[in-house]
């Protein structure tokens, strides 16, 4: 153990001795750890200022969107550069060390000695080199990525609706400016101009934005967008409905009122049965003309420079013209809507499929052209068609498979499922469910399992798939059909199971639907997908589609988030699409009150703190206006309570999360509204106290002291828990101490 | 020759007039090579002068530290005779002096010394690569550790021309690339012939134990340093 003497010593000594007092030696000891300073950012050297944004400035001259890039590959190409001259300082500092210890003489030999001399020093550096050439690398690709080219879809001219209107989806329009590059830092597109419209989309790094509609001679109109996660996992981005903040896929334009909004914001109605004695002759001729001409940008879309206001580049052109995209679920319940109308509404043509010609039909195999086709379909990206491929699938429909040879005449590409979600995909979906049928009896009676095991298994699904489409078009008892069949082979899952359920549901066997529905509530269907938002979004799917049921209300009211019920009141309409057992007296009571506070508390819970504050101030104004019109009306009154206790609780969250200023704020809007209320001045000492507004805090604890708060507690009982939550998220102040100690109630 | 081209972007002139170079190495040189590269690799924007610099840098770095490694192995080899593993006697330590200078004058391509040279290390019954290998086995962690180096700088180079090959593979012919891929083969195939032959010898180009001075013909390029 050192002793005593020795440590004093030491002290002694070490008062000597404090270190350099010049300023020479000051400098000189600053660089005591200064090894070789390839660790420190160029960016805080001075000297490479001027390099640095003449480098970032000519990388980033063909795109000034892209400057972040260019300012990252500038720095790393630098860095690279100090590496690189920083590792041949050493060896020439070594060799004038060798130079000046005479150690050699030979100058040929000096380099390599010195190298030598450092060759474990600069082996090290290599890491520096290589971090800085992947980081220019990743910023140069990021710079050059390219925008890529837009898929279809984008822009479309829908006839869904009784009134013909311009549909805008919102995934396809963010996809085209930023689809597949991974590298896209956000920026502003611009899209093609519709009789004057001029839509620009602007995207920050995380993804989300907005959307503007700017019209030539009128208003504009701004929709949020929100990056979001499909049922199946990928990545979707959707429009914010400004009115009610729900979101929606599609955006709608009526074009002569020049007005952009949601389905129900603009209260399109679906064609339909009912629709159609309200479509004059002419506006069927116009929908009946717009089945064609669909157009779609195909340009390479500009990325345009918030500075200046480029002019329109983009061309269009016909649906004809480009390759058909694989359509996704909406544009499949479009196609399969479409094609239920045209099957409801117009005469009944005899499918082109159907026509067999004389070979086929006296059961022969499949000739040759049929085979190209399905070898086409399968590795190239040109369009099936569908219809020649039906012709020979169906001449194995009129053939039963009588026995195994016939079977194993079958070539192995007839089991081709795309030509079956071609067809689906065009909404002939019996003719898709007599294809995916063919291939499942010729592929399970085939020996062996693997490959064409595998191709029957997948023709299962595509069956239990088809029950959903069946159901978005209508046709309840074939969706039965089809989700049975599918169950019956896969007993276990849960997707063809909730399909049952909705085609029970519509067919009116309510027990047996319900029965299902709540075997599965609440359970899970993959690690990022429950049951609940599974059957949600099928709920969501089948409105858009106009299938609505009083079940599907009730499950929403119960398990669920409401489902635009707003909407439905504000727009007074009648029930849209083919509704089911829907009586006038059964329509759903939809109270406005739920939705936005509902909604308050769903993101309070979530932690979206900001959103939640405005959806509670959404439903004070919606209270204040109740209250205005219909006076002392007790249930505006209550909902008015509760969305003012709804933003005093935000307020305690807010300090929670570190935010005393915005506590104290929503706390001071919550007393305004009901300054009579006793627990929102103890949330506002609180907040006065994490502000360092000390005095006033303590006055306010002081004042209240002893009175109580809600079902019997009194202030005092409440502070220690209030305390421990706050400590708990990191405040540990002595004021606290003090406090608790001075009004708070023993534990 | 003006060192840097005209044709450079005035943004890269910054970091392209101070090339690195160690001590002992040729400016001239090094802006030769420079040109020839950006002469075959015809860059256009500036992404593709800054991999053409990657390539340039490359190339450089690679000559240095194969020149590195023969050197290495140089300015061992008097230290490796003493080895007594080689069967050189303590006794014949006064014959050092002598074969020091065979050697100096043997690694700037004197031939009569060479020869002088192996006629007394035969007497030892020792060869030029015998001396060498010991030369080489005594510094065989430097060596590994020059190899792990020049594979990285391989690997820059090569990513560069990968990169410049995907951006120009829709515009222009990939000829001049190709072609500046075969100006640099044979700095790769030069780290196989680090004892190289000697200046007299490079005419018949046949005789690969024969020892070359680092940097000994300062007209070649692709051995500048």
């Amino acid at each position: 153990m050192t002793s005593a003497a020795k440590i004093v010593a030491n002290r002694l000594n070490a008062r000597k001795s404090t270190g350099p007092r010049s300023a020479f030696g000051k400098l000189r000891s600053r660089r005591n750890a200064f090894r070789h300073g390839l660790a420190i950012p160029i960016s805080s050297d001075i000297a490479f200022a001027d390099q640095i944004e003449q480098l970032s400035d000519g990388l980033a001259e063909s795109n000034s969107q892209r400057g972040q890039a260019a300012q990252i590959a500038a720095l790393a190409e630098l860095e690279l550069a100090r590496a690189q001259h920083v590792k041949v300082q050493i060896i020439n500092r070594a060799a004038q060390d060798l130079q000046k210890q005479n150690d050699c003489d030979d100058e040929q030999l000096l380099p390599v000695l010195a190298y030598a001399s450092q060759l474990k020093t600069l082996a090290k550096f290599s890491r520096y080199e290589r971090r800085a050439l992947s980081r220019r690398n990743r910023a140069l690709r990021a710079l050059n990525a390219r925008i890529p080219q837009p898929p279809t879809g984008v822009i479309c001219w829908s006839t869904l609706f009784v009134q013909p209107v311009w549909k805008f989806n919102i995934h396809a329009l963010v996809k085209m400016a930023i689809g597949s590059s991974r590298h896209a830092l956000g920026g502003s597109w611009e899209f093609p101009q519709i009789n004057g419209l001029r839509a620009t989309l602007q995207l920050q790094g995380d993804q989300s934005g907005q959307v503007r509609f700017a019209f030539a001679n009128g208003p504009s109109q701004e929709f949020a967008i929100v990056k979001t996660y499909d049922r199946r996992g990928g990545r979707q981005w959707v429009a914010v409905c400004p009115k009610t903040t729900k979101w929606v896929e599609d955006l709608f334009l009526k074009e002569i009122e020049q007005s952009i909004g949601t389905r129900h914001g603009l209260g399109l109605i679906y064609r339909s049965k009912h629709s159609k004695s309200m479509l004059s002759s002419a506006s069927m001729q116009n929908i009946a003309e717009a089945n064609v001409p669909i157009v779609y940008a195909t340009t390479t879309l500009p990325q345009v420079n918030e500075h200046e206001n480029s002019s329109d580049g983009l061309s269009r052109t016909r649906a004809s013209e480009l390759p058909k995209p694989k359509a996704n679920l909406s544009q499949r319940s479009q196609k399969c809507a479409e094609q239920h109308q045209r099957s409801e509404n117009w005469p009944r043509e005899e499918p082109q499929g159907l026509l067999i010609p004389a070979d086929h039909a006296n059961g022969a195999n499949f000739t040759q052209p049929f085979d190209n086709e399905c070898q086409q379909s399968e590795g190239s990206a040109m369009p099936l068609d569908p219809t020649a491929a039906l012709v020979s699938a169906t001449a194995l429909i009129t053939e039963p498979l009588a026995s195994e040879s016939v079977a194993a005449s079958v070539p192995d590409n007839v089991s081709n499922l795309k030509v079956g979600d071609a067809l689906a995909n065009e909404g002939k979906l019996d003719e898709a469910l007599a294809l995916y049928h063919v291939i499942y009896r010729v592929d399970s009676t085939k020996s062996g399992g693997g490959h064409t095991a595998k191709q029957a298994d997948k023709a299962l699904h595509r069956i239990g798939d088809l029950a959903f489409d069946y159901l978005l078009c209508g046709h309840f008892e074939q969706a039965l059909t089809c989700a049975d069949e599918a169950l019956a082979a896969h007993p276990k899952s849960v997707n063809f199971a909730i399909r049952r359920a909705h085609s029970l549901m519509f067919l009116g066997r309510l027990e047996e639907a319900k029965a299902i529905y709540s075997r599965h509530l609440g359970k899970r269907m993959t690690s990022r997908t429950t049951c609940d938002s599974y059957i949600q979004g099928d709920f969501w799917d089948l409105r858009d589609a106009g299938r609505q049921h009083p079940l599907m209300d009730e499950m929403e009211r119960r398990n669920f988030q409401p489902y635009e019920i707003e909407e439905y009141l504000e727009e007074d309409v009648e029930p849209l699409g083919e509704t089911v057992g829907v009586e006038p007296a059964q329509a759903p009571v939809a109270i406005i009150r739920p939705i936005d506070i509902e909604m308050g508390d769903r993101l309070s819970a979530e932690g979206k703190l900001e959103e939640a504050l405005l959806s509670y101030r959404r439903a004070l104004r919606g209270c204040k206006a109740g209250l205005a019109e219909s006076g002392a009306d007790s249930q505006a009154q209550a909902d008015f309570d509760l969305a003012v206790r709804g933003i005093g609780t935000l307020a305690f969250k807010f300090l929670l999360k570190h935010s005393p200023g915005q506590a104290l704020q929503s706390i001071e809007e919550a007393m305004s509204y009901r300054p009579d209320w006793i627990w929102p001045r103890k949330i506002r000492a609180y907040a006065l106290m994490l502000t360092a507004r000390i005095t006033e805090a303590k006055n306010m604890h002081r004042e209240n002291c002893g009175k109580t708060l809600e079902h019997g507690v009194t202030w005092g009982d409440s502070i220690p828990a209030d305390f421990d939550a706050l400590r708990a998220a990191g405040y540990n102040l002595p004021i606290m101490d003090s406090i608790e100690r001075d009004f708070g109630s023993k534990k | 020759m003006s060192e840097v081209a005209t044709i450079i972007p005035p943004q890269l002139v910054a970091i392209l007039e101070r090339p690195p170079l160690c001590v002992g190495e040729d400016r001239v040189q090094y802006i030769q090579l420079r040109e020839l590269l950006m002469d075959e690799i015809k860059p256009t924007t500036m992404t593709e002068y800054l991999l053409a610099y990657d390539i340039i840098a490359a190339e450089w770095e690679l000559l240095r530290l194969l020149g590195f490694k023969a050197g290495m192995i140089n300015a061992h080899m008097l230290a490796a005779l003493k080895d007594h593993r080689l069967g050189w006697k303590s006794n014949d330590n006064d014959q050092l002096p002598a074969v020091l200078k065979l050697f100096r004058s043997t690694l700037v391509g004197n031939s009569e010394a060479r020869k002088k040279l192996e006629g007394r290390l035969e007497k030892k019954q020792l060869t030029l690569n015998d001396v060498a290998a010991a030369a080489y086995e005594s510094h065989i962690l430097a060596q590994s550790q020059t190899d792990h180096m020049i594979n990285a700088t391989l690997q820059r180079r090569e990513a560069a021309y990968a990169e410049l090959e995907r951006r120009k593979r829709n515009g222009r012919s990939l000829s001049s690339i190709d072609a500046a891929k075969r100006i640099a083969a044979p700095v790769i195939d030069g780290e196989s012939s680090t004892i190289a032959p000697d200046s007299s010898d490079i005419a018949s180009n046949t005789d690969s134990s024969s020892i070359a001075p680092v940097g000994s013909d300062r007209n070649d390029p692709v051995h500048a340093p």
